[in-house]
């Protein structure tokens, strides 16, 4: 059964796919609106970096290199620094929440100083990077101030070991270079999986399957024509996304445009499998759309190595992300906007996509039965 | 008023029959949930604990050496690879066998003898610029640490010290799965309960039952009582199973009033339902529900505190999500869970939870009746 395509049947269950699926006004929605959406978001609205972060600066006596520090810290975009006349008055601020940091320099000598810094840590990624740009200010803050108050500063290096670091592929490291391309994935995830996984089991909810199968069309020929509008409501997203990296973030392709479509592609071709099987298996919308929204989302951003260091994961969970398709193709796109084409990783990422296709593409059709237990 | 009562009563238990009767809705509603929470406690993590890094040292000097070893003893650096020339380098990080290359070059040691600059290069592989940030920073401080043990031993003229004593609140060794998880209990619920509440309403429109619940004696504001509650129940569980592996699990302290934090996720998902109801009232089909749920949730989540700090985004996303619940659950779980903040200092959280909920069940409420007549 599988694999024969009779093309004046096929013709017109295809035409009654895209019928189906463009018919919806929603799912325009999900193919043009959504990828705006997040491209907007991740383009536009988040930024991993701190700003504008309140930071409580104690002044219990007059002192010029409390000054010096606070103008440093008022100096940087990160934090918007705030006058505090007791170290107890600022805790009390800090515990109410009114403030996301505390800085109090307290002189022990004339050139000795102890630096109080408080940070917040119930984020702890804010905390973090807080910490590292108050140390920096303050490290400013008070060099200047000894050479204010008439002292030698710190004795000038001349000479001496620097480390010159150097942020390769993306050297301004600007945050839109890997956010865009995560959309992509995360688009072609959703798109992929979420209207496939609805459609067969509405055929199932609706009785229309029933009349599906007694036609002659093959299992296969259902699964082709499942999945085809999809894939170009997929495509329609994915055209948004590259536009948007050439004319809007300037974000590079240095890789070849061939395979940028080729792997994406893939993928959608994975995730419509994907969607199609649970929407088979579970028969039931409710059930599909839950599964499809548990299992695509959070996990893409969380386990593929998109947002966080898989390296420093335990190794349990490593093996867990091998079995998400989008790790594999999260390196691919990332590597093919950033680097090049780097042929070893290219082979690796296909291959291991290509596994997927092939097994989900093998179950979807096997899944679609043509008898209605 | 009993009577109202009463039919509310049967028709909340004919809701939760409909979403728990399937054994496998049982199953969707808390599984994921669980392998979601262990899963991200582990992987979400934005402490950099293991660097995979590369040597190129062409000096091979004693010095030079001396650094080096400082890199093997770092718990955090994990030598994979030495190279014999710069060539060497590209190829390395391009296929990821490295995240940063430490590089000395030929006459490294002499320059430090002439009280020259001797530069010690890292590259970084930047396609995440996060972990390449990170990493860097890690790097440069071993090196700034090793010269400064080396000038130690020759500059007598130490005149200044200063000392910065960071201290991290509310989670002393500043660890991301903390903030993570504390925040999860909130959005992992979110995403289910609001599906549920806009699938189960979509349900009925589409197999065409929804007419028989409008014409039974109960009023629209009784139906939607009745569709709102077991979305609610459904939330407080699965975040009670976020909670407890929180606790005992990974034995993360709860620093607040545990009936303080229930009310507060109560009013969450209370706002959350009301949001999916609102969604409902314009959808005729379940596929619908879900398109639409997606495009709202996605930019719930992502605009929430939960990924990227409210404070570093741009104004006008400043503005917009004082109108997303999920800004206010994260912060109440944040300040409730870890901080510890009493009911009266934690309010400023609660009380926008809280008008949401009331103005998104009228709004939903307003909706039907505007559709039904």
């Amino acid at each position: 059964m599988a694999g024969q395509i009779n093309f004046v049947r096929f013709r017109s269950v295809i035409k009654k796919e895209f019928r189906q699926t463009f018919r919806d006004r929603s799912t325009l929605v999900i193919g043009i609106l959504l990828p705006i959406i997040l491209l907007v978001l991740f383009g536009y609205g988040m930024s991993f970096d701190i700003k504008h972060q309140s930071v409580l600066v104690v002044k219990e006596k007059p002192s010029p290199v409390t000054d010096e520090v606070f103008m440093a810290m008022k100096l940087t975009p990160y934090f918007t620094p705030r006058w505090s006349s007791s170290w107890q008055e600022a805790q009390k601020e800090f515990v109410a929440g009114k403030a996301d940091g505390i800085v109090r320099v307290e002189q022990l000598g004339t050139l000795s100083n102890n630096v109080q810094i408080i940070v917040n840590g119930s984020d702890a990624n804010t905390a973090r990077l807080m910490e590292m740009y108050i140390r920096g200010a303050v490290l400013k803050g008070l060099s200047k101030g000894i050479t204010v108050e008439g002292f030698k500063a710190e004795p000038a290096s001349t000479g001496g070991i620097t480390a010159i670091s150097r942020i390769w592929f993306n050297p301004a490291t600007e945050s839109t270079y890997f956010m865009i391309p995560g959309v992509i994935v995360i688009i072609l995830s959703i798109v992929g999986s979420m209207l496939t996984a609805m459609v067969i089991a509405r055929e199932w909810e609706r009785g229309t399957y029933e009349t599906l199968i007694s036609t002659e069309v093959s299992r296969f020929e259902i699964m082709i024509s499942k999945v085809i509008p999809t894939f170009c409501l997929g495509i329609i997203g994915l055209t948004i996304c590259l536009l948007a990296c050439y004319f809007v973030f300037d974000v590079p392709i240095r890789g070849s445009l061939f395979w940028v479509l080729a792997s994406s592609c893939l993928y959608l071709f994975i995730s419509l499998c994907l969607g199609l099987t649970v929407s088979a298996l579970t028969k039931s919308q409710f059930l599909s759309s839950q599964i499809v929204l548990v299992f695509t989302f959070l996990p893409t951003l969380i386990i593929t190595d998109y947002m966080f260091d898989l390296k420093s994961a335990p190794l349990w969970a490593k093996v867990v992300s091998v079995f998400f398709p989008a790790t594999w193709y999260v390196e691919m796109l990332a590597s093919l906007f950033l680097v090049g084409n780097v042929r070893d990783l290219m082979i690796k990422d296909f291959a291991a996509m290509s596994i997927f296709a092939v097994i989900l593409a093998f179950t979807a059709t096997k899944y679609i039965k043509k008898t209605l237990e | 008023m009993k009577e109202f009562f009463l039919s509310l009563k049967a028709l909340i238990r004919k809701e939760i029959l409909m979403v728990l009767k399937d054994k496998r809705s049982r199953i969707i509603l808390v599984v994921p949930v669980l392998l979601q929470t262990i899963l991200f406690g582990y992987v979400a993590n934005f402490d950099l604990d293991q660097v995979d890094y590369a040597v190129l040292d062409e000096d091979h000097s004693k010095t030079s050496i001396d650094l080096l070893q400082k890199f093997r003893g770092s718990r955090i650096f994990n030598l994979t690879a030495t190279l014999r020339n710069v060539k060497e380098i590209a190829p390395l990080l391009e296929n990821k066998k490295a995240t940063v290359v430490i590089h000395i070059g030929p006459d490294f040691e002499r320059k430090l003898n002439l009280g020259e600059e001797a530069p010690v290069q890292v590259l970084a592989d930047g396609r995440n610029s996060n972990i390449a940030g990170a990493a860097t920073s890690y790097a440069e401080n071993i090196i700034q640490s090793f010269a400064q043990e080396l000038t130690e031993g020759v500059d007598t003229d130490d005149t200044f010290s200063s000392n910065a004593i960071p201290r991290v609140w509310y989670n002393p060794n500043l660890e991301t799965r903390w903030s993570i998880l504390s925040s999860l209990t909130f959005l992992l619920s979110m995403m289910q309960t609001l599906v549920i509440s806009a699938q189960s309403v979509a349900r009925e429109k589409e197999s065409g039952s929804f007419d028989q619940l409008l014409v039974t004696p109960l009023s629209s504001v009784a139906v939607l009582l009745g569709k709102a509650v077991p979305a609610v129940l459904v939330g407080l569980v699965q975040s009670s199973i976020v909670l407890v592996i929180a606790l005992l699990w990974f034995g993360i302290p709860f620093a607040g009033s545990i009936l303080w934090f229930y009310l507060g996720l109560a009013m969450f998902d209370i706002s959350v339902v009301g949001i999916g109801l609102w969604i409902s009232a314009f959808c005729a089909n379940m596929q619908q529900a879900m398109l639409y749920c997606f495009s709202v949730v996605l930019p719930m989540c992502l605009l929430s505190g939960f990924v990227t700090p409210v404070e570093s985004m741009p104004l006008i996303f400043q503005k917009l999500v004082l109108f997303n619940p999920a800004l206010y659950g994260i912060k109440f779980s944040r300040i409730v869970f870890l901080q510890g903040l009493t009911p009266a200092e934690s309010f400023q959280c609660f009380w926008p939870m809280a008008v949401m909920g009331v103005v998104f069940f009228i709004l939903a409420v307003i909706f039907f009746r505007a559709k039904l007549s």
